[in-house]
């Protein structure tokens, strides 16, 4: 299958530190890939790499084709946490904003999903808005858009179960077929059922990419694969 | 991608708002300063226009520095927050559709005490040609050249110091990005302090040459009351173009979105 998203020799340095250290990664159409790995291990700057805001990224990163970064945010949908937006800005006005500057935006789908995320009220302001309310919000908004890549970084992080089951219900529902999901997480077991590939970032390195199916087939969960890539990682450092 | 017009008119709706809140404090400022008249009966006389304009211009030098202060900040924002830096569109789009809306934002606080002024010229106009003629008395020139040439000025001077601000703020972002992570806040306020500086010292030496420059005009005879104001916004209008050329280049290779 057709490669929608690669990424050759990506690296990427910012106040003298190596965050991301040649990164090499393809990613067919139509896989939900698991982005794993610590807490400042990098993930998130390799998702701001591919949506195109992060700057002096060297190597090669192509969605669908496309290596120029106008080309790339066209084809990309991440929301990083409505970072921009103020706390004042109402959620309708937010709708509004997104339907304006982004052609592919859906209102209708954007409804839907919402309404599936049980999340309507257009009237409260960002402020206003739980964590979890914000996060079905970000995500309603992420997945509205017609995109070739989809980016949800750490789209669970301090949210209930239940708005997480609902949140993972709707990524399984609403994800078109054709498209990438990229979803970072350092909570492994809750995004387990959701994968078709892992991609595991540790030391600014990507250290493993698998199918789920070949680890589950290895009589693995992909929680036990992946704590057992950092326990390796550890022994090794212990032993130098 | 996203069209020209659809960014600049996201971006003027954020700004508009910005230029209603300082349009509003304005008014009010002019309404409460007119309440003492309104108490000793000066505002009910014949001369309430001039009472309601005085107050007018006095507080449109707060309200146009409040204007610029708030429309710089929003403008600079633009640059390094996701709301705007995920958008498709270049960034020579993006930055030319930041500091138009900002202009045009600008000119909406601008048009009050204009119409203050128009005003006062509707009740009182014999008053007010009167005092232009005698003020001009004499003086062989076109009054609306020589006020469209001022006007050109100030057009071009903003411009020069929006464009002038976001090449501080875009080198010292550009500049700390290459620096260690630990005491960013210092190294940002020494590179601002450096910058400013810097840019101070540049400006009086390009004013200093400029009039020089002026100087060998009046001495070729082709110096007028009409040409220095203009002479004066071409030169700050070329210095805005070149530093938003080096803006955006700072935008596309170097300054991103916090993280």
């Amino acid at each position: 299958m057709e490669n929608a998203l690669s990424l050759k020799g990506v690296s990427y340095k910012r106040n003298r530190r190596v965050i991301l250290a040649n990164i090499n990664l393809d990613v067919a159409q139509g896989t939900t890939l698991g982005l794993l790995g610590e807490n400042g291990a990098g993930k998130t700057t390799l998702m701001r790499s591919i949506a195109g805001v992060a700057k002096g990224a060297k190597g090669t990163i192509t969605v669908k084709g496309q290596t120029g970064t106008i080309e790339r945010k066209g084809l990309v949908s991440y929301t990083d946490n409505l970072d921009g937006f103020s706390r004042g800005a109402k959620v309708a006005d937010i709708i509004e904003f997104y339907a304006s500057v982004y052609p592919d935006f859906d209102q209708d789908k954007y409804r839907e999903l919402s309404d599936f995320l049980d999340f309507g009220d257009t009237t409260k302001k960002i402020g206003e808005l739980s964590k979890g309310m914000k996060e079905k919000f970000v995500i309603s908004l992420t997945l509205a858009r017609k995109a070739a890549v989809y980016l949800l970084d750490e789209p669970f992080e301090g949210i209930d179960s239940m708005t997480r089951k609902k949140i993972i219900n709707s990524l399984i529902q609403w994800k078109a077929a054709e498209s990438v999901l990229v979803i970072s997480d350092h909570y492994v077991t809750e995004i387990a059922g959701l994968l078709d590939e892992v991609a595991i970032i540790k030391d600014e390195k990507l250290i493993a990419h698998e199918k789920a199916e070949k680890i589950r087939e290895n009589g693995n969960s992909i929680e036990d694969y992946y704590e057992g890539l950092y326990e390796k990682g550890a022994a090794d450092n212990d032993k130098l | 991608m996203t069209s020209f017009r659809k960014i600049n008119r996201v971006l003027l709706a954020d700004k508009i708002q910005t230029s209603v809140w300082v349009i509003a404090a304005y008014l009010a400022a002019i309404v409460l300063s007119l309440i003492p008249t309104a108490f000793n009966g000066e505002l009910f006389s014949s001369h309430w226009s001039g009472y309601v304009m005085a107050r007018a211009l006095s507080w449109s030098g707060l309200a146009l520095l409040l204007a610029f202060i708030f429309l710089t900040r929003a403008s600079e924002k633009v640059y390094t927050t996701n709301k705007y830096r995920l958008i498709p569109v270049s960034d020579t789009k993006l930055y030319g559709a930041n500091l138009f809306s900002s202009f045009v934002a600008f000119i909406l606080v601008f048009l009050i005490p204009i119409i203050f002024m128009l005003l006062y010229y509707l009740f009182n106009v014999k008053t007010v040609n009167r005092i232009v003629n005698s003020s001009f008395a004499g003086l062989q020139a076109n009054i609306w050249l020589f006020l469209l040439g001022i006007l050109l000025v100030g057009i071009a001077g903003l411009l020069f110091w929006w464009t002038t601000v976001s090449l501080i703020h875009l080198l010292t972002t550009a500049i700390s990005r290459a620096l260690p992570a630990n005491n960013q806040k210092f190294y940002k306020a020494v590179i601002y302090i450096v910058l400013i500086y810097l840019v101070v010292w540049m400006f009086g030496k390009v004013q200093n040459w400029f009039s020089q420059l002026a100087y060998l005009q009046y001495m070729l005879g082709s110096s007028s009351i009409y040409t220095q104001p203009m002479w004066t916004a071409l030169l700050l209008f070329v210095l805005a173009v070149v530093i938003s050329v080096v803006n955006v280049l700072l935008m596309n290779k170097q300054v991103e979105t916090k993280q």
